[in-house]
């Protein structure tokens, strides 16, 4: 333990220091005020700032083999808060409106952000399991944070139950990996795999890793709700408040998503594994991505509530990003880097903009309620036009840069038929986003006067705006992500 | 411990059957872990529990193992996977290793893993705090009658 | 002697056994003890291979896996509490707001 491992763990270490500040601040404050709100949002900057400077020092792996510090770690770390900072821009309104505790609030959207971190850098299976559980227990209380409301009573519940049931497989998974490997040291594990180290006490066992290997599968679809591990993401998006399945349905996938790339192409299944099983696991991971896209798809279309069409949309999203994981090489990586970091700035607006439209006393999730926005709120339309457009993969915008990735690195893999899929289901996915745009821009509401409502400029707005502007930059010049990150990942 | 209708007895049920569980760690001469499984679990955690029950004035629950057939097909669906995964288990049964190692009875001690503990895992450890007070944030936010 | 293969069959079955509680209890406080059932099974896994092999980071896991269970007690329990009050029931078929 020395200097260079705090420096390492410095975004980790602002973060949840502002986590406590935040604490600290709402508990001696007479009158509640906005103030944790700007504390989460010059933490998470400063976070973003630590990690900015870390990219350009040698990678290591601090504490003695327990925590990845380099590019990809960095890369992570990055969008994780840049994701914390639109949330908490974007909370700022709807808190008030419902007259919200507002610092443990904050308190526990950075605390998830460290589990995350946590997550995308754990080099030690034991540290990916507590980053895991640090995010995921803070996710539960997020979901049911508006005590009143039964929905989101309910949406609480069923995501701790299903949780912890997901977390037990996923340890299953841990313990059956660590008693074939002997180890719970990523690197080490990837060397065993490779067939490079000599082997470990204890005769390896490749029956048992893979059994191991499956339920760690198990455990993180859950976590990012893919195929057949999808039932309880519907119902919790719809019934925790809307910023807070924002950020649950991109950061807290995401972060499952860096952590299997860590554990898959780079631990478990590298390339070139001596481990006989690895291409079983692949297809299981294949076919894991290709009902995913298919599924999620194909049941958004039939939605009449915007909350779950987003919701089951999440669902191919992940199978999109599960899609890079499973072609297991480089290009699959950056895919899935890019596609999170696009994906992040899509979603989370998308429901920001949910949030700002949303009634107080819950009502305005109708897709009906769309009708005529253009002519209500041109501004606000406007962006959700774009955020849509990039949703579905449309050219000029980022999520097309994203599934071309993604769809490159299967092909690369041999697995043309999954590329195949993918195209498919975003044809069929198109088609649901365009809708909204129709609602919005091609449809008269009858009984409705129109009134064009002029723009507060207020923080859920500027934080919208920043993201589609950031959308939009990327991808005219998706070279600037795609260049950053090919030299991140070198 | 999962037939029982009434909540109390399956708790009940549940600290005696973590009790037996600290026996097998005991056969394994693992000390350490399980004088902290009888307080952490059968202690703390199962008296939370209970406490939460007998506050809750429940009454006894309706469910049926054939009622529903999505129930009774996940039941046999984990039965299945129970088979397999000790298939697999008796399968490899000569490729995991035969005999308790040597070190087994150091290993086991507050010291050696006090030791692990705080000097190799220190970093985890410290995590851990994050874990705990995330918790104690959130179940005071849930379960506090009334905020400010 | 036992052998560890007892050991693992031991926590395979209490493993399967809070999973099919899982799937058929209908009452929340008891899904959560089957949850709890199943992280123990998994305790066992790691204890023995931990012992066998003669390593120990798998008993520092079980240390944590404890302090993360008692964290989600902590939580359950709360979540479970406050669903209480709004509708004085924890049995998950009664919970049908977010369904279709």
């Amino acid at each position: 333990m020395n200097y260079n491992d705090f420096i390492a763990v410095l975004p980790l270490i602002i973060l949840a220091m502002t986590g406590l500040a935040v604490m600290m601040w709402d508990a001696f404050e007479k009158v509640p005020s906005r103030s944790p709100l700007l504390l989460t949002v010059v933490g998470g900057m400063g976070a973003i700032v630590a990690a900015v400077a870390n990219l350009t020092a040698a990678p290591v792996i601090a504490f003695g083999g327990l925590f990845f510090s380099n590019t990809y770690t960095g890369f992570f770390t990055i969008i994780f808060s840049a994701a914390a900072v639109l949330s908490a821009l974007l909370s700022e309104q709807f808190l008030k409106e419902r007259e919200m505790i507002i610092g443990e609030y904050c308190a526990l959207i950075l605390f998830s952000v460290c589990g995350m971190v946590m997550m995308a850098s754990g080099a030690n299976l034991i540290v990916t399991f507590l980053g895991l559980e640090t995010m995921s227990i803070a996710f539960y209380v997020l979901a049911g944070i508006f005590r009143k409301e039964e929905s989101s009573n309910e949406a609480s519940l069923k995501y701790f139950l299903l949780g912890s049931f997901a977390t037990g497989f996923f340890l299953y998974g841990i313990a059956l990996v660590y008693g074939t490997t002997g180890t719970m040291n990523l690197a080490e594990i990837r060397t065993i795999m490779l067939g490079l180290a000599p082997k470990p006490a204890a005769t390896y066992s490749s029956l048992l890793l893979t059994l191991g290997m499956l339920f760690i599968i198990v455990g993180l679809a859950f976590k990012v709700s893919a195929f057949p591990f999808h039932q309880w993401a519907p119902d919790v998006y719809e019934g925790s408040p809307t910023v807070v399945a924002g950020f649950m349905s991109t950061a807290g996938k995401t972060a499952a998503f860096s952590s299997f790339i860590l554990l898959f192409p780079y631990a478990l299944l590298p390339t070139a594994a001596v481990h006989l099983g690895s291409e079983k696991i692949q297809i299981v991971l294949a076919i894991l991505a290709a009902c995913s896209m298919l599924y999620g798809n194909i049941v958004a279309v039939s939605q009449t509530r915007i909350k779950r069409m987003l919701a089951y949309s999440s669902i191919a999203h992940a199978g999109y990003m599960l899609l890079g994981v499973s072609a297991l090489n480089e290009n699959g990586i950056t895919g899935v880097a890019i596609y999170s970091a696009v994906y992040i700035l899509m979603q989370i607006s998308a429901f920001g903009i949910v949030s700002v439209l949303e009634k107080s006393d819950g009502n305005g999730f109708e897709l009906e309620d769309y009708v005529g926005l253009s002519k209500r709120r041109p501004w606000l339309a406007f962006l959700l036009a774009i955020i849509m457009l990039s949703l579905a993969g449309i050219p000029p915008f980022a999520g097309f840069f994203g599934k071309y990735y993604l769809f490159l690195a299967a092909i690369n893999a041999g697995m043309v038929w999954l590329a195949i899929v993918g195209v498919v289901s975003s044809i069929i996915a198109s088609y649901f986003y365009l809708r909204v745009i129709v609602l919005m821009y091609f449809r008269q509401a009858n009984d409705q006067v129109e009134v064009s409502v002029p723009e507060k400029i207020n923080t859920s707005f500027v934080a919208i705006a920043f993201a589609v502007a950031a959308l939009l930059v990327l991808g005219i010049y998706p070279s600037l992500l795609i260049n950053t990150i090919g030299y991140l990942f070198r | 411990m999962v037939t029982r209708k009434n909540a109390v007895s399956s708790a009940l049920l549940l600290v005696v059957t973590f009790c037996f569980l600290a026996g097998i760690y005991l056969t394994l001469q693992a000390q350490f872990l399980a004088v902290v499984q009888v307080a952490v679990y059968a202690g703390a955690i199962m008296v939370l529990v209970l406490f939460v029950i007998m506050l809750l004035n429940l009454k006894e629950e309706r469910f049926s193992l054939t009622g529903n057939w999505k129930t009774l097909l996940g039941v046999l669906g984990v039965g299945a996977i129970c088979a397999q995964v000790i298939a697999i288990i008796l399968l490899s049964k000569d490729k995991i290793p035969q005999t308790i190692s040597p070190k087994a009875a150091v290993q086991g001690t507050v010291e050696s893993v006090g030791m692990m503990l705080y000097q190799t895992y220190a970093f985890p450890f410290e995590m851990a705090s994050l874990v705990l007070i995330t918790a104690a944030v959130g179940a005071i936010v849930l379960a506090k009658k009334k905020l400010q | 002697m036992t052998s560890l293969a007892n050991y693992l069959i031991i926590s395979a079955i209490l493993f399967s056994i809070g999973a099919a509680g899982v799937l058929f209890r209908r009452n929340a406080i008891i899904i959560f003890m089957c949850i709890e059932l199943m992280l123990n099974a998994v305790n066992l896994t790691l204890i023995a291979f931990s012992q066998f092999l003669g390593e120990q980071s798998g008993q520092v896991l079980v240390f944590f896996v404890m302090t993360v269970a008692a964290a989600e007690a902590a939580v359950g329990l709360a979540i479970v509490i406050a669903i209480y009050r709004n509708k004085e029931t924890v049995h998950i078929d009664d919970l049908n707001l977010l369904k279709g």
